[in-house]
């Protein structure tokens, strides 16, 4: 400050300006500093003979051990908008590192700057006031607080995660240890609650594992049994068939025409339930049996069991065959389930003159449908219910062989591919055979049905 | 007493109407003169290595031709089978198990112990007796073991 003040308190007012209790420094409209508040030097630890008379950012330089420091750049700004403006400006919160006295590094700190400009009796800018407020133990309280709030965010959501009430956080420290200890009380509730849901757990886990246990011996019960009948049943089957076929030989001679037919009746109900006894256990086989998913090629798959299948009619039959969709599912299983259809369609047509057989599929939301259509010898829909059933058979064996297994098979492989199985017919006009399996990729399954 | 004939084939196998048909089957070729019917698996263990009733029995006579059900009283066909094939005087006789079910567990198990056909028996006289037929004659004619 200079005389232009008073003559008389020139010394007053500079002892009066270093005395405030402010941070204050003046800048020549060149940033040298000329005059500064005692506070001004306290809090920046500097002494007044350092710094006046020097420019302000060679005394203040930024912290070269931070590569983020841009007070000096900021400081710079805002000194030259004054000047530009002619106007005061608030500048932000700065972070700006103070150097220590003694040169051993810096101390970080935290400003609220703002810049003044002080005009001359000409109207132009001739000093800078530049005040600072020392804002650092608000800005590490906030910091401080800012971290408490997020490790009780961080509970909270771990809380909130784990459906407990939680009440609202408050800014307020003493209020944050209260949330603190309701936490913690949660989190104990919480422990407790889950041991007992762990316990549970286990206790499931062993009640599954005794399932697991009673499911695995009623199904080796389940191969003992078909073991059995296959070996039990067939051999008394074979020692009828067997002996029959001896007496046929060893006493054609002994036996009338009455006889011998008798004999023969013996022997085709013999060879009758063989093939009962044998399509049973293929039945059963594949309620075991586990699924292999793969890519079919239905197309391909329902031409090869089509030709199959009419090697052994004598009428000439036509299959009238689109591109089918392609589907998802076990090879071995789907084309029993194309054979048995295919064969049941060409067995029930074969006292046509001319079988037309129709296959088509598309795919509709998720789901693939293949319809097979003949123009056979249709069935009773009053006999629907009995359709799929295994030994079930809705024609008289003088009119159509067979076992009943077929449809029974056809239906328990597409439901155990999360399909259905339905028909229609009309007596005399042919049967429409449909099935359905889901379109998307399934994981191998291994439900047994 | 060494008046055992010397014999072509054994038969294992406990249902006596099988046997019936399996011997009437292999002697309407007139493949085999001499077959031994056993009835059990322990049975077919003493005749093969002379012990129990059959301790008389020559040793080093054995038979051309093994045929043996699984399902055996006592001694079960797969442990028949397994004794046969580890013991090297009777290793090489060949071996054809007849049984009534077509288990793969089974199927796979002989043939780990080295068996050398399996036939599931038919309930159809004619085809039992061909398969029979089928098996004696190849295993007794065409087949050639080496020379003990």
């Amino acid at each position: 400050m200079t005389a232009q003040v008073s003559d008389k308190g020139i010394t007053d007012f500079q002892l009066l300006f270093e005395s405030v209790p402010g941070l204050f420094l003046v800048l020549l409209p060149d940033f040298t500093i000329i005059a500064v508040s005692d506070a001004y030097l306290q809090a920046t630890l500097t002494r007044r003979e350092q710094i006046v008379g020097r420019h302000l950012f060679q005394v203040f330089p930024d912290n070269p051990d931070d590569p983020s420091a841009d007070g000096v750049a900021n400081l710079r700004r805002s000194l030259e908008r004054v000047l530009a403006t002619q106007a005061p400006h608030a500048m932000a919160m700065q972070k700006y590192d103070v150097p220590c006295p003694d040169g051993a590094g810096f101390e970080t700190r935290y400003w609220s700057p703002s810049n003044f400009p002080v005009f001359g009796k000409d109207g132009a800018i001739r000093y800078i006031m530049h005040r600072a407020e020392d804002i650092t133990s608000y800005v590490q309280l906030k910091k401080e607080r800012q971290e408490l709030g997020r490790l009780s965010d961080q509970m909270q959501e771990q809380c909130s995660a784990q459906e407990l009430e939680v009440p609202p956080l408050s800014g307020d420290v003493v209020a944050g240890f209260r949330h603190l200890h309701a936490l913690n009380r949660a989190l104990k509730l919480e422990i407790l609650a889950r041991n007992q849901l762990e316990e549970a757990n286990r206790e499931l886990t062993r009640q599954l594992q005794r399932n697991i246990e009673k499911l695995e011996v009623s199904n080796k019960e389940l191969e003992s049994f078909s073991y059995s009948v296959s070996h039990d049943l067939r051999a008394p089957l074979r020692a009828v068939d067997g002996f029959a076929r001896m007496l046929e030989e060893d006493a054609a001679d002994q036996l009338d025409e009455e006889g011998m037919r008798k004999l023969q009746v013996i022997r085709n109900n013999t060879r009758n339930m063989g093939r009962l006894i044998d399509e049973l256990l293929e039945f059963s086989r594949l309620g075991r049996k586990e699924l292999n998913y793969g890519r079919l090629n239905m197309t391909a798959m329902a031409r090869a069991c089509f030709d199959d299948a009419a090697s052994g009619v004598t009428s000439p039959a036509i299959l009238q065959l689109g591109e089918l969709p392609v589907a998802e599912g076990d090879i071995t299983l789907i084309k029993q389930v194309w054979f048995n259809l295919l064969a049941n369609a060409l067995k029930f047509s074969a006292k046509r003159e001319q079988i037309l057989i129709e296959v088509s599929g598309e795919l509709n939301d998720d789901v693939l449908t293949y319809t097979v259509r003949d123009n056979g010898a249709g069935f009773d829909m009053r006999y629907y219910n009995k359709l799929f059933g295994v030994f079930q058979r809705l024609h008289r064996v003088s009119e159509f062989e067979g076992t009943g297994v077929g449809l029974a098979i056809v239906h328990r492989i597409v439901t155990r591919h999360g399909g259905r199985v339905w028909a229609e017919g009309v007596v005399g006009e042919g049967a429409v055979f449909h099935f359905t399996l889901p379109a998307a990729t399934r994981e191998q399954t291994h439900e047994q049905l | 007493m060494n008046n055992f004939e010397k014999i072509d084939i054994l038969l294992v196998e406990d249902n006596p109407y099988d046997a019936e048909l399996s011997l009437r089957a292999l002697q309407r070729k007139k493949l085999v003169n001499n077959v031994e019917w056993v009835q059990d698996g322990a049975d077919a263990l003493d005749f093969l290595f002379c012990t129990g009733v059959y301790a008389d029995r020559t040793k080093g006579e054995l038979p051309r031709l093994i045929l043996l059900d699984i399902k055996l009283p006592k001694v079960s066909g797969i442990e028949v089978l397994r004794r046969i094939k580890a013991d090297p005087e009777t290793r090489s006789i060949p071996v054809v198990m007849l049984t009534s079910s077509a288990e793969v567990q089974d199927l796979s198990e002989c043939y780990q112990l080295g068996v050398n056909s399996y036939i599931v028996k038919p309930v159809e006289f004619d085809s039992f007796q061909e398969e029979v037929e089928k098996a004696g004659f190849y295993w007794m004619l065409v087949n050639k073991v080496p020379a003990s």
